[in-house]
């Protein structure tokens, strides 16, 4: 997409993975108060998921959560295309995983008896593993929500308002933009050793590994040239003249709906603990 | 007062092998004046970075020179009266002083955008600077709002802060960095090739809105470009840099022109520099250049085999970008074909599809007798389509130039002697048998373009996909690649040309396929996209100079289609230079190949009507006429301008509609004087033959060339391709377009005439010449007693220079009255003179002329 686009078009912005509405209230939320969320939701499920029979309607409280903002902020078609299969197979494999390994209950659904062990399934293994998998899940949605609805100058933003020191922001401003360029030239490398003919190699698990490595030659050579050309950058903007920054022009404010949504999280993380 | 002052200054790159480089500056000595707008050029690697990073300060405060290289810099930078750097020898050791980092006062544009943005919204991204600068909130908003309005992306201003710049196009990109430095208000702005990537529209964007500010706020600009069209659009003056010396500065015009020069230090010039003998710098012709029948010979694109087949091909991004619409294309084996259109248009996406690198959306594809849809075909296209990245340093991915080629081979399941075999032709092929051992990271920039090429190539694909081979390279470089691309495809290799340069798709290419937004806008040959206004402006490309003076050529009718490259105006020339022999024709010569034509015309019958071509055939028809027994006869005009005097493709005929042949036996004779191409002549028979499909017409001729496309029936004589033709009648004619067209030959032309004594005593031309002087201006019209008059009328046209010529029957029937006067009427006898005038109406005709 290109921004020639003119007034009124913008309809989207770029996100640490991928891109979200721009008008999204979750998108739009400052990025403290998000991870705020994260962590306290997330401590609440751990909390649940621990006891010896999770909190199967926490859980899926905030697994509903997750998913209504993930749908909100315009990013589930990313989960949907990306993440989703992956992670519907590996909450699967995990819950059969646990019932297998976890004989509790007493009335059980199904039996056999294999090298003389006993496997039963029973209704309350059944209940536990989903109540689990639901809060294991809803972790991991909240988590990508954050991510996928975060711009990385908001972070940058978040951490020059939580008066991290001048170094530290920049730093980690230019690792942000590192990363991103990273990815771009990643990409570019990947598609260039395809048209050399090693694409064959998915099949092969040690050459697929060793292309792997070898990708790591042009990436390398591209990163340093770029860390130079992002040197110069830097210091003809005056960086070493400079005793810091002054005010970012685009810090987001904490909001009274921040603060709501964080007092949302807290009061979720007392559920569990009721 | 000078804005930047530089003085003997030298700088040696540190290196890790511990062995010294050779000097990257040496000696430069530069002033650049406050307000001017310096252009740097040069061939890769001549130091122009270098340069810009010295006089912005970062050589040597930034790139710091270690202990053991202290021989490594000399002289004194200084801008704006500030010395920036100086570097002194005192007591054997190094001493550097100066204030290092010029920000904000001088801002340094790179020439890739990318590695310049160090935030991640356009707004953060022009405040960075103003940030550092410790500036209020109030007043950063309002110079970043006039910033982005200056660089023309002032509508972005409302959203800046939800734009990442990884969003934005190449064009805004790169204006985007330059509204970043134009925030801090600097004094002096040094750009280092910022429109590289861009295509032509952007860089013209990106450039024009340097000169705009240059103009609005008198900085001064210093731009560091390969093209030659940029620097003489926009430069006041340029410096030529070459082995890290300023081998000359000047004005654009003056170095462009200068041929030796461009060739020695391996400049992009442009189109004009290679036919500097018959253009100016500025494009305007030296010389008069005359109508020709030059007929340009281009390879035709074929129709027969195509080994690559796309049907409905659709593609979208993850994020939703649409990339490709509905793409239908086939391209035939061993074409050599060039894909064009602008930034974000679609064709890497398009090749990458066609290469496998990408699996098309929707549609059907056969590439190479491979489907790209199906994942395991899309595996197996790499070994039959090559893909040659835009970036060189993104394709290597081993230790050594050999076991970079042979990475390929690996893959393509080529190994032991075969291999070695492989690498060593190729290595020889692109020249880089010497650095067999090398790591190619290492290599330069256009040694690594030819070791991606060559990786690529090894495998023997059947396509070659090549993205933008000559971007960032010099002159040199790129015309070395752009041969080994097209020895093979001489070989037979389908090659794909993904190119923002006009000149490479008129030099190279027989079919141009241009793109826009995700669909395919135009497919066909170079010359017809570059006739095509609106496929060059929805695409965002321009045409090559070279058709731009073909169309101010086209423009004055002297040309029929463009010619589209410096080779064809060079074979255009060459074939005007090539009439290097004259043959002088008399009235006593015409008069004798009469004699011996009308026998020969006799020993087939008597025509029962001639007719001649105005006003070649004039003559001769005046010279047969009595000895075929005054036989009716007909004067037609041909010429390539039509009634109201606009040029025409073919061939435009008058008077065939008002002949009446007479009724009977027998054949129609039709005369002309010469026939060179053959293409007029070949026109009026066609046409003739159309008008009355039942007459025989025998053509006669007094001379023909070899290469006409028509042989006439009856001929006195053949002269040889390079002969120009002069008759003795012609003679101011002549004298004037040899001095238009071929000024060396004017003064053997001269010694012709002088040499025909008949010219200066015979009583026909000092009556012409002394009845044109007391007329003394060109009438409208010349009417004439045909075909009594046919050599006074002829002789009176070539003299007054007018082409109108009316033919009249001796009995003066059926004339249509004149709309004018202004005319001259001539006959064989006063009293025909009167008879046509009276017929004609006239009261006051200009002039009379009776032959006797």
């Amino acid at each position: 997409m290109q921004a020639s686009a003119s007034r009124g078009q913008k309809r989207r912005v770029k996100t640490i993975l991928f891109s979200a509405r721009s008008d999204s209230f979750y998108v739009n939320m400052n990025p403290i108060a998000k991870f705020l969320l994260l962590i306290l939701l997330s401590v609440g499920v751990v909390e649940s998921i621990i006891r010896p029979v999770p909190d199967l309607t926490y859980n899926l409280l905030v697994l509903v959560f997750a998913l209504g903002f993930l749908f909100e902020s315009g990013t589930i078609k990313y989960l949907v295309k990306s993440y989703l299969a992956l992670l519907v197979v590996a909450l699967f494999v995990m819950m059969a995983w646990w019932i297998v390994f976890n004989q509790i209950g007493t009335n059980p659904i199904f039996s056999m008896t294999l090298f003389g062990a006993t496997l039963r399934i029973t209704y309350l293994s059944i209940y536990v593993g989903i109540g689990k998998i639901s809060g294991y899940a809803s972790m991991a949605f909240m988590t990508l929500l954050t991510i996928m609805s975060t711009r990385d100058a908001d972070i940058i933003s978040a951490l020059k308002r939580l008066r991290a020191p001048f170094k530290a922001v920049f730093f980690a401003s230019l690792i942000a933009r590192s990363l991103n360029i990273m990815s771009d030239d990643l990409d570019s490398i990947r598609q260039a050793q395809f048209a050399r003919g090693a694409g064959g190699a998915s099949t092969n698990i040690i050459k697929k590994v060793s292309a792997f490595v070898m990708l790591s030659i042009p990436l390398t050579t591209s990163m340093i040239k770029r860390s130079v050309d992002m040197g110069f950058a830097l210091e003809s903007r005056g960086f070493s003249k400079s005793k810091g920054l002054s005010d970012f022009i685009s810090e987001k404010r904490f909001k009274a709906s921040d603060a709501a949504i964080v007092a949302f999280g807290a009061f979720m993380l007392m559920l569990p603990f009721i | 007062m000078d804005s930047i002052s530089i003085s003997g200054f030298y700088w040696r790159y540190p290196n890790f092998t511990g062995i010294k480089s050779d000097y990257a500056l040496k000696g430069i000595n530069l002033e650049v004046k406050e307000g001017e707008f310096l252009g740097i050029t040069g061939p890769s690697g001549s130091g122009k970075t270098t340069l810009c990073y010295a006089i912005a300060g970062l050589i040597p405060h930034q790139l710091k020179l270690p202990p053991n290289f202290q021989d490594g810099i000399r002289g004194e930078i200084s801008v704006l009266g500030k010395t920036v750097t100086k570097a002194d020898i005192i007591n054997g050791e190094l001493k550097l002083s100066g204030t290092g980092s010029t920000a904000p006062e001088v801002g340094l544009v790179m020439q890739d955008p990318e590695s310049q943005f160090l935030s991640m919204s356009v707004m953060n991204e022009v405040s960075l600077g103003l940030q550092l600068m410790g500036l209020e909130k109030k007043e950063m908003r309002s110079r970043i709002k006039d910033a982005l309005e200056l660089v023309g992306l002032g509508e972005l201003y409302d959203y800046a802060e939800k734009i990442h710049p990884s969003e934005l196009s190449g064009g805004q990109k790169q204006r985007l960095v330059i509204a970043s430095f134009l925030a801090m208000r600097p004094k002096v702005l040094i750009l280092d090739e910022p429109t590289s990537d861009l295509d032509p529209k952007g860089k013209m964007e990106v450039i024009e809105t340097i000169a705009r500010i240059k103009k609005e706020s008198g900085m001064t600009i210093i731009l560091v470009e390969h093209n030659p069209d940029v620097m003489l659009r926009f430069a006041d003056r340029l410096a030529l840099l070459y082995e890290g010396s300023i081998v000359k500065t000047g004005r654009p015009a003056e170095i462009y022109s200068d041929k030796e020069l461009i060739s020695k230090y391996n400049i992009y010039a442009p189109e004009v520099s290679e036919l500097s003998d018959y253009f100016s710098v500025d494009e305007t012709p030296k010389r008069g250049i005359p109508k020709t029948e030059f007929k340009i010979e281009r390879k035709k694109p074929t129709a027969s085999n195509p080994i690559i087949r796309l049907n409905g091909i659709s593609f979208s991004y993850d994020d939703g970008t649409k990339a490709l619409d509905n793409i239908n294309l086939e391209i035939e084996k061993g074409s050599l074909v060039a894909l064009v259109g602008q930034n974000g248009s679609g064709k890497s996406t398009l090749s990458k599809i066609i290469s496998g690198i990408l699996a098309p959306g929707s549609g059907t594809a056969e590439v190479t007798g491979l489907n790209p849809r199906s994942k395991r075909d899309r595996l197996k296209l790499p070994l039959h389509v090559s893909y040659v990245f835009q970036n060189p340093d993104h394709q290597i991915f081993t230790r050594s130039v050999t076991s970079e080629v042979n990475y390929s081979l690996k893959n393509a399941g080529i190994t032991g002697k075969e291999a070695d075999e492989k690498i060593a032709g190729i290595l020889k092929r692109v020249g880089l048998s010497d650095k067999a051992n090398e790591d190619p990271v290492f290599l330069g920039r256009g040694q690594k373009r030819r070791l991606a090429v060559a990786s690529s190539i090894v495998i023997k694909p059947e396509v070659l996909i090549v993205d933008e081979p000559t971007t960032g390279q010099d002159y040199k470089m790129a015309m070395g690649i752009m041969e080994i691309i097209k020895s093979l495809n001489e070989e037979g290799v389908t090659v794909l040309l993904i190119t923002h340069d006009m000149r490479l798709v008129a030099e190279y290419c027989r079919r141009a396929i241009v793109m826009s937004k995700g669909s395919i806008i135009f497919d066909g040959t170079p010359e017809a996209l570059f006739m095509d206004e609106n496929v060059l402006r929805l695409s965002s490309l321009s045409e090559p100079q070279s058709v731009r003076l073909s169309k101010g050529m086209m423009d004055a009718g002297l040309l029929d289609e463009p010619l589209i490259s410096a080779g064809e105006w060079l074979n255009f020339f060459n074939f005007l230079k090539s009439k290097t022999k004259i043959v002088f024709k008399s009235f006593a010569d015409i008069y004798s190949s009469a004699e011996k034509m009308a026998a020969e015309l006799k020993s087939a019958g008597v025509p029962k009507g001639m007719i001649y071509v105005e006003r070649g055939g004039m003559v001769l028809a005046s010279a047969l006429y009595p000895k075929l027994g005054n036989i009716k006869t007909y004067g037609i005009s041909a010429s390539h301008y039509n009634d109201i005097g606009a040029s025409t493709k073919d061939v435009f005929v008058r008077g065939i509609e008002s002949l009446k042949i007479p009724s009977g036996e027998g054949y129609v004779l039709v005369v002309d004087e010469l026939v060179d191409t053959g293409k007029t002549l070949a026109s009026i028979m066609g046409q003739l033959r159309s008008a009355f499909p039942t007459e025989r017409f025998v053509t006669c001729t007094m001379l023909t060339k070899p290469r006409s496309i028509i042989k006439p029936d009856i001929y006195a004589e053949e002269v040889s391709d390079d002969t120009w033709v002069v008759f003795d009648y012609e003679r101011n004619e002549a004298l004037s377009e040899f001095e238009k067209a071929n000024p060396a030959m004017l003064p053997e032309l001269r010694k012709h005439f002088a040499s025909y004594s008949g010219y200066e005593y015979s009583s026909i031309y000092k009556k012409i010449d002394e009845f044109c002087l007391n007329i003394g201006r060109k009438p409208m019209a010349i009417a004439y007693e045909n075909p009594l008059a046919l050599v006074q009328a002829r002789l009176l046209s070539d003299r007054l220079g007018v082409k109108r010529l009316i033919p009249i029957d001796g009995n003066a029937a059926g004339i249509v009255k004149p709309q004018t006067e202004d005319m001259i009427v001539v006959g064989s006898t006063k009293a025909a003179v009167e008879r046509i005038s009276a017929a004609m109406g006239l009261k006051k005709p200009l002039a009379f002329m009776a032959k006797a």
